[in-house]
């Protein structure tokens, strides 16, 4: 009776390693982009102060000197966007309906950092400043730094109440 | 296709051991009763099954080991194994790795089957199925060349190498298996093993992504050994399988 249990452990020991294989794929998430969100700064006459709320817009978005629209007259209210891989400074172009664009330029720190064979090579970012014309935009704040291949939220953009 | 051939693999493997195990001889000792006797013998092994992987499987993989063990009171088995691997392989992305390393591991088999009848008497197998556990160590050379930065919406793209010298990776095994005596002291074993990273000397482990002697390093692996050798059995051991 023991010898049989002994042979039966042995035996699922044997199904469970095989059972554990890994395939060799790539499972990872690939994508890395910097979350922003979207505010909008109103004067509360009864609290006689100004107060922020996340606002949804129509949006028209795109790299400084690229070609490639990112988002079209999109109502958004979060959205995401690729920085430079190679460059430590990335800009972007962002048209709140038909009103004057603002540029706004994140200078940023790239970490490679290598997944696998299969993933290759990740550029995580470290975000070090913000800045950005102000025709329609107040203001802008960093709210994570830390730029890596999971949905997050990392600039906040404060628009003005037109 | 992998988990295909690692299930033929399994199967194999069980449907071998099931048929060991069953027509295991049992060399019945008349009235022997306990011995205080610990050593009883040593064995020598080569693995075939490792090179023949690499040659069918793992085209890029070449390794190959020897084990040594001693047998202590036909209960516990220390083994020490030592080997040498090289991998040289590429993926679709154009990227490649290759390393070459001496490894080593260190650990214990557990004869599993009993060595005494209900009456006390000793009951020593020529042929037994046993667990065993390892701790394994290597010191690898690897480079990693043409590894692809792509960020697609700026049109950028990058080709990078890294290579480093003897990077320590130590890893842990479990180890099911048996060993069966064919004739005069010649005997062979099957085992397979399921293995687990522990740690490195790198701060990015993942840059070892093939230690030979483990394997790919991104997760547990599992591996079959097959090895060809020589048992040496004491006097007093020989002595209690004649009839």
């Amino acid at each position: 009776m023991k010898q049989k249990l002994t042979y039966t452990l042995v035996l699922c020991l044997l199904v469970l390693v095989g059972c554990t294989a890994s395939d060799g794929e790539c499972r990872k998430e690939k994508v890395v982009v910097m979350g922003v969100s979207l505010y909008k700064t109103v004067f509360n006459t009864e609290k006689e102060a100004f107060v922020s709320s996340p606002t949804k817009e129509k949006m028209t978005i795109k790299g400084l000197n690229n070609d490639s629209i990112l988002y079209q007259e999109q109502s958004l209210s979060t959205f995401n966007l690729p920085l430079h891989a190679l460059q430590s400074t990335s800009a972007f172009v962002l048209q709140r309906g038909v009103l004057e664009p603002d540029t706004i330029v994140i200078s940023h720190e790239n970490v490679n950092q290598f997944i696998s064979l299969e993933c290759g090579c990740f550029v995580y970012h470290t975000i070090q400043g913000a800045t950005t014309t102000t025709h329609q935009i107040d203001s802008l704040v960093i709210e994570n730094t830390y730029v890596q291949n999971v949905s997050e939220n990392h600039l906040r953009i404060y628009y003005r109440v037109n | 296709m992998n988990y295909l051939k690692r299930y033929i693999v399994v199967n194999l493997l069980l449907c071998v051991v099931i048929g060991v195990l069953s027509s295991q001889e049992k060399v019945a000792v008349s009235a022997q009763k306990d011995s205080t006797q610990i050593y009883n013998g040593w064995s020598a092994h080569v693995d075939i099954a490792s090179p023949l992987m690499g040659l069918a499987i793992d085209k890029g993989v070449l390794t190959g080991e020897a084990s040594v063990d001693v047998n202590l009171s036909n209960r516990f088995f220390p083994i020490l194994e030592m080997g040498y691997g090289t991998v040289n392989s590429q993926v679709t992305n154009g990227s490649t790795y290759s390393a070459s390393a001496p490894f080593v591991r260190l650990g214990m088999n557990f004869n599993l089957l009993k060595s005494k009848d209900k009456n006390g008497n000793l009951t020593p197998h020529r042929n037994y199925a046993y667990l065993g556990m390892r701790y394994g160590m290597s010191l690898v050379n690897y480079q990693l060349t043409n590894v692809p930065i792509t960020r697609g919406y700026w049109n950028e793209n990058q080709l990078l190498s890294l290579d480093g010298k003897n990077a320590y990776a130590g890893w842990g095994e479990l180890v099911a298996g048996v060993r069966v005596d064919m004739a005069k002291g010649f005997t062979m074993g099957w085992s397979v093993r399921m293995k687990l990273f522990l740690h490195t000397s790198l701060d990015e482990k993942q840059l070892l992504w093939y230690v030979p002697g483990y394997g790919n390093s991104s997760g547990n692996t599992f591996t079959l050994n097959y090895t060809l050798g020589y048992t040496y059995y004491t006097k007093a051991e020989r002595s209690k399988f004649k009839k």
